[in-house]
């Protein structure tokens, strides 16, 4: 699984250059994004407008992203399809991370807390 | 009438193979919207099958039908693991539930079969003597949500 990542002064941006997040790369998903964490990134913008699918475990990845952040940090989703976006609504994680129209949007979410 | 059959190793990689496959057969009758909740629940069915009744093997083949007829896709799994225990059937009629204010037991999973009962209209589940079989349903037309 590749990524891009760059610092912006309000966060990590975090970017998977995958079209799916899915069990098949969910481990893998997950052992990258608690290194960003462990290597003391504690706001993190994640970045899914590449991710068209997202399954049940790769939903689980994020979820483990954003228990690793707590109590301190935050995670932020942005850019999340249509189909993305009703997974995170029908499992009601929409209410747990939050989730932003775009990168712009996340930023300023982040500098204001 | 379309029929098709696919058999695939139980590894994690085919699960996105069914999923797609799914989607291509329905295509041409479903919404956008009913086509990602079809792929979506063939994925999380298939993905139940390999980590549940495989327990994680990529040594079993996993049987799906889809068929396809005036009113209906209907996708059966057949697969020869052991059987699904009765509390994960329990998980096919239960609410998603979080509470924000409690993140640190927030559960990574749990969440496959649940999604696949609220992506279809219709999911039964057997246990026969030699085999574990599923079906699922989404008719033609009929809104979920």
């Amino acid at each position: 699984m590749k990524f891009d990542e760059r610092q912006e002064p309000e966060a990590m941006v975090v970017k998977p250059l995958e079209n799916r997040l899915d069990s098949y790369v969910a481990d893998e998903f997950k052992v990258y994004m608690k290194n960003i964490v462990q290597n003391g990134h504690l706001k993190i913008v994640l970045d899914l407008s590449d991710i068209d699918f997202v399954d049940s475990s790769g939903l689980g990845a994020i979820i483990a992203t954003t228990i690793a952040l707590r109590p301190q940090g935050q995670l932020i989703v942005c850019n999340a399809r249509d189909s993305v976006l009703a997974l995170f609504r029908l499992t009601r994680m929409d209410r747990v991370i939050p989730m932003k129209s775009d990168v712009q949007e996340a930023l300023r979410t982040m500098s204001s807390e | 009438m379309n029929r098709v059959s696919l058999t695939i190793i139980s590894s994690l990689e085919n699960s996105r193979l069914a999923g797609l496959c799914a989607r291509e057969i329905a295509c041409r009758t479903f919404n956008n919207e009913a086509l990602a909740e079809i792929e979506l629940a063939t994925v999380e069915a298939v993905n139940n099958c390999i980590e549940h009744a495989c327990s994680g093997s990529n040594k079993h083949q996993i049987t799906i039908e889809f068929l396809l007829s005036e009113d209906r896709l209907t996708i059966e799994l057949i697969d020869h693991g052991k059987p699904i225990e009765p509390e994960w059937l329990d998980n096919l009629n239960a609410n998603f539930e979080c509470d924000d204010a409690d993140l640190e037991n927030l559960s990574e999973g749990g969440r496959g079969l649940k999604i696949v009962k609220s992506c279809m209209d219709e999911v039964s589940y057997q246990n026969r003597n030699e085999y574990n079989r599923w079906l699922l349903i989404k008719y033609i037309g009929v809104n979920t949500n």
